[in-house]
């Protein structure tokens, strides 16, 4: 569905990514771990269209998309969840619903948000609020919400369980595994590395802007030199990589 | 004494709907863009220009002329973006603009004036109202034009609020405002709104000056106080909000208005700028800090 090859980029002259590559199945979902600095957010960004990658190929659906705008990208049926959710904190949750289905009908945002208000009854309850008021748990949930009004194939999901308490990130895994189910892919940029071996199809570690593992968790788990290198020396690095 | 003070009060109100139209699109465009535009005034110039000419040459009806400019200086105001500020901001990539964006609009307030002198000479035009008559409210009297500028700014300030708050176009300004990075990932498309900002922004400007031209003559640099008295109007209604400058633009005109009954009038240019130099030492954020949002 997704793969990025070869791809290097960075901020303004200072290169993050050195010839990163990875790629997302249709229906899968697919986790980014690494230490600080390793270029993960920079390459969920350029996968969507935030920067444009210095050289190799983002490809969608067999479609180059490097140089595409961000809403462009999006249109293509790929929902982005920057890692402190997005949203509009001075806006009603109403209106980043509303916002959620900019580029569709008026009918089918109307069908979509009455279904976000069905599944989580506590927006509708909360709907005329500041989204800044929710929680942080709620926050993210909403945002999670929003990108789901237009129905998107992928979502990018830039550490969904940051800054959260432990029953807030159990929730908001229980809906991503949820959604993964029916047929959403996701690419998922965490440092919770127990969160994402949970659920991850297919895992990539990235150091120093280049890839160090790709395979499923169990071979990540098994893999000695990476356990030592990104997990701790046991394999659990308290919960970060 | 409470004769005079009501009538200053009702000729400052008056004022005020010239100084919002103006002063909310001068703010709409900050919020949004972060663009400071020194070519406001110039919108405003146009607009009676293409008042003029809509009323003096054409002979069609005054409000034609006021419809002809606000169609005008949109359809101006929708070029400027495209072709000027997005060449700069994909010139400077991620880069901060420093004062670029300043320099500009202060380029464009220049090209726009001297292209005006050019076109239509520096002769003072008079464009005949577009209403006649005075209201007399036994305290004062006010023109019927000066109320058409009142009443005008009422009702466009109004739909330009209501639109910010419930058109979907008017929520992805406001989502642009706010957060542009999100804003694109809903699929709002910035070049676009950034373009229907500044076009929306500066129609006001022109509106105004359409309605202001049979008060005030038509020259090229009619506009240029006016822009310099509408940053001091943004300032103190927080840069970048369109509702404080709405509220400032009345404080402001009431504040002139009155302040000739305690000092002389040829101070009363003057209020605006010490408010303007005090709100940046003492509170720069203005009265209500910026926000597009709500």
């Amino acid at each position: 569905m997704l793969a990025l090859e070869g791809v290097r980029g960075g901020y303004g002259k200072l290169e993050i990514l050195q010839a990163a590559s990875l790629d997302v199945p249709d229906g899968a979902i697919v986790g980014i771990i690494g230490p600080n600095g390793a270029g993960k957010s920079t390459l969920l960004k350029t996968a969507f269209g935030y920067l444009a990658p210095w050289a190799g190929r983002v490809v969608l659906d067999g479609h180059e998309i490097a140089g595409r705008r961000p809403d462009e990208i999006m249109r293509l049926g790929v929902g982005y969840l920057s890692q402190a959710g997005g949203l509009f904190a001075e806006m009603t949750v109403h209106d980043n619903l509303v916002l959620g289905g900019y580029t569709i009908s008026s009918a089918e945002k109307r069908r979509a948000i009455e279904d976000v208000y069905a599944r989580f009854p506590l927006f509708w309850e909360r709907r005329r609020q500041l989204a800044g008021a929710l929680s942080g748990g709620e926050q993210r949930l909403l945002a999670i919400a929003r990108a789901l009004i237009v129905k998107p194939r992928l979502l990018l999901l830039d550490e969904p369980s940051a800054a959260l308490a432990p029953r807030f990130i159990d929730d908001i895994y229980a809906t991503l595994v949820s959604l993964n189910r029916d047929g959403l892919a996701m690419l998922i940029v965490e440092q919770n590395v127990e969160a994402i071996l949970a659920v991850a199809h297919r895992v990539f570690v990235l150091d120093l802007g280049r890839n160090a593992f790709d395979g499923t968790p169990a071979e990540l788990r098994g893999s000695d030199r990476i356990r030592r290198l990104y997990l701790g020396e046991d394999g659990v690095e308290g919960t970060t990589a | 004494m409470l004769e005079s003070l009501l009538e200053f009060l009702i000729q400052g109100v008056v004022l005020g709907g010239l100084y919002a139209l103006f002063a909310v699109g001068l703010s709409l465009i900050f919020g949004v863009l972060d663009v400071i535009n020194v070519a406001h005034g110039e919108f405003f110039a146009i607009g009676g220009y293409l008042a003029f000419a809509a009323v003096v040459l054409l002979h069609l009806p005054g409000a034609l002329g006021v419809l002809g400019a606000a169609v005008g200086t949109f359809l101006l105001g929708l070029a400027v973006y495209p072709l000027l500020i997005a060449p700069l901001k994909r010139r400077l990539g991620g880069r901060p603009p420093g004062p670029l964006y300043l320099v500009l609009t202060l380029g464009l307030s220049t090209l726009l004036q001297s292209s005006l002198l050019a076109i239509a000479g520096g002769d003072y035009l008079r464009v005949p109202p577009q209403v006649g008559g005075i209201l007399d409210l036994g305290v004062t009297a006010v023109s019927h034009q000066r109320l058409l500028v009142l009443g005008v700014a009422a009702a466009l300030l109004t739909a330009l609020f209501a639109f910010l708050r419930w058109h979907p176009q008017g929520l992805a300004v406001r989502a642009v405002a706010l957060n542009p990075d999100a804003a694109q990932a809903m699929g709002i498309n910035l070049p676009r709104i950034f373009a229907l900002t500044l076009a929306l922004g500066v129609a006001l400007a022109g509106v105004g000056g359409a309605l202001m031209a049979p008060l005030f003559n038509v020259y090229p640099a009619v506009g240029f106080p006016l822009t310099i008295k509408a940053f001091a109007i943004t300032i103190l209604g927080g840069m970048g909000n369109p509702a404080g400058a709405l509220v400032a633009s009345f404080l402001i005109s009431v504040a002139e208005s009155l302040s000739v009954m305690v000092i002389p009038s040829q101070w009363q240019n003057l209020i605006a700028f010490a408010v303007m130099i005090a709100m940046l030492l003492v509170r720069p954020r203005g009265l209500f800090g910026r926000a597009v949002t709500r």
